[in-house]
């Protein structure tokens, strides 16, 4: 090692060129990053579906949920922004931008859902001012409209019928009083900033909200940002908590502006057969408040008073 | 981040294998590798992304081996040619070898190992180095030969007593 002939450093480094790992463990690293981040997106609890989904009723609170959790993301991004982070976040821009929007539409794209779960797809306008919501479906088949203050309506127009859910208590509910009032005390640390992306050519910038916190409620979640109007363009949700398999629902074509107050409106329409349901305790089942006449029984004979 | 990882994660693994030895490790580091870039606005603005990446990829295989405990694997990789294994003993020597220089190498500079590396071990032209690090060709070889005075110093003073000619 005394000198360069005793130690050529030179041909030692060259002789490490040479050097080829396993080609298995090539693809064996690769596959393991690509497993991490997928999982960084789709982490979520494991949970099991605690009812049976051939009920009206349950379908219906099955539904709800998944219309929920789509308007909440949406509709709750630019929340997020203003409680989570504060002027010091990666998101002081966007929450700017956000700060003087009044309503915002987006179309929302089913990719992938357990056979058990109908979601469907479809257009959403948010307006951000009072949380208010409405979900249409593509198909035509539905449309559900929350006011923001825990009165939803699910029209079926098909079938000319109107389901009314009256929440007097938000808590445990997905309803966005109770998320809102819960974002306010989330860690601001539930967000973090990934690498730049492009969408369409178009650069932007994407973050990923802790799968953990009450906000994604286990689902995984990517918001994309335009990064010269700091407005969302995109956001992808992941999650397995309906179990039988992944529900990804990804939110797009998202514009900004005025709208009606109308398109928020919780009565229903005339001509509907309209059902009204109440749940007072988020552990109790929705009572119906308007029950249906008893059927009459075929063949009955009117009695002599009729 | 997906399509930068089929892109260029081979490559990168391998850079990181050919400087720790060690598979386990190689993949651990790999992973860490793709996590911190993910998250990094330096790399998210980088004009060459892969060059970036490289650079990242060299200082957490040289930071491994300044922290690691447990020696790491002598065994040369499975597909290394015959010719280069004449005798077991050579090829241990030469491991050993080899190992001493990875060592020195990771207390060199930053740039001196980087330089050394993507020259010598990634095989990458001067001109190429000099894209990459806004420099002259001619810099470029000046400062590896630096490195590599520098690193047979380091060696020297690394070596034992006997090989440096302090005892009889």
């Amino acid at each position: 090692m005394k000198d360069r002939s005793a130690f050529d450093t030179v041909h030692l480094l060259r002789q490490l060129a040479d050097i080829e790992p396993p080609p298995d463990r090539v693809q064996r690293a690769v596959e393991r990053v690509r497993e991490a981040f997928t999982n960084r997106l789709t982490a979520g609890r494991d949970a099991t579906p605690k009812v049976r989904w051939y009920s009206s009723k349950r379908y219906m609170t099955v539904a709800a949920t998944i219309a929920s959790i789509v308007l909440l993301v949406a509709g709750s991004v630019c929340v997020l922004l203003f409680t989570m982070f504060g002027a010091q976040g990666a998101f002081a821009h966007v929450q700017t931008a956000l700060a003087q929007r009044t309503c915002m539409a987006y179309s929302v794209e089913v990719v992938q859902a357990p056979n058990h779960v109908t979601a469907k797809s479809g257009t959403c306008v948010v307006r951000l001012a009072t949380n208010g919501g409405r979900f249409e479906s593509t198909d035509g088949t539905e449309v559900q409209v929350t006011n923001g203050t825990g009165t939803s309506l699910f029209l079926f127009p098909l079938q000319k019928r109107a389901v009314v859910w009256h929440n007097t208590s938000a808590a445990g509910q997905p309803s966005f009083a109770s998320f809102l009032a819960s974002l306010r005390d989330c860690d601001p640390d539930t967000v973090e900033q990934l690498t730049d992306y492009e969408l369409d050519g178009q650069a932007v910038e994407c973050y990923q909200v802790c799968p953990e916190s009450y906000f994604a409620s286990g689902a995984g979640m990517l918001v994309y940002v335009d990064p010269r109007t700091y407005l969302p363009v995109r956001i992808e949700i992941a999650t397995d908590k309906f179990g039988g398999g992944l529900l990804q629902i990804v939110c797009k074509n998202f514009s900004f502006g005025e709208c009606d107050p109308a398109l928020f409106s919780v009565v229903p329409p005339v001509g509907y057969q309209v059902e009204n349901y109440l749940q007072v305790d988020p552990g109790k089942p929705w009572v119906r408040l308007d029950p249906p006449p008893p059927p009459q029984e075929i063949g009955e004979v009117p009695g002599p008073s009729d | 981040m997906l399509p930068f990882l089929e892109d260029h994660g081979p490559t990168l693994f391998r850079l990181i294998y050919r400087v720790t030895w060690n598979e386990a490790a190689a993949e651990d580091l790999m992973q860490d590798l793709f996590l911190k870039l993910s998250v990094s606005r330096k790399f998210r603005l980088a004009d060459c992304p892969l060059a970036y990446a490289r650079r990242a990829a060299l200082h957490l295989a040289f930071d491994w081996r300044r922290k690691r405990k447990e020696r790491a694997d002598l065994t040369p990789a499975r597909d290394v040619p015959l010719d280069m294994r004449p005798s077991p003993l050579d090829r241990l020597v030469d491991a050993e070898r080899t190992q001493a220089v990875l060592d020195a190498m990771a207390v060199l500079s930053t740039r001196g190992r980087e330089l050394l590396t993507l020259h010598y071990i990634q095989e990458q032209s001067y001109q190429a180095l000099a894209q990459e690090y806004h420099k002259s060709p001619h810099q470029i070889r000046a400062l590896c030969h630096k490195a590599l005075v520098q690193l047979r110093k380091l060696l020297l003073e690394m070596a034992h007593p006997h090989d440096r000619g302090e005892l009889p």
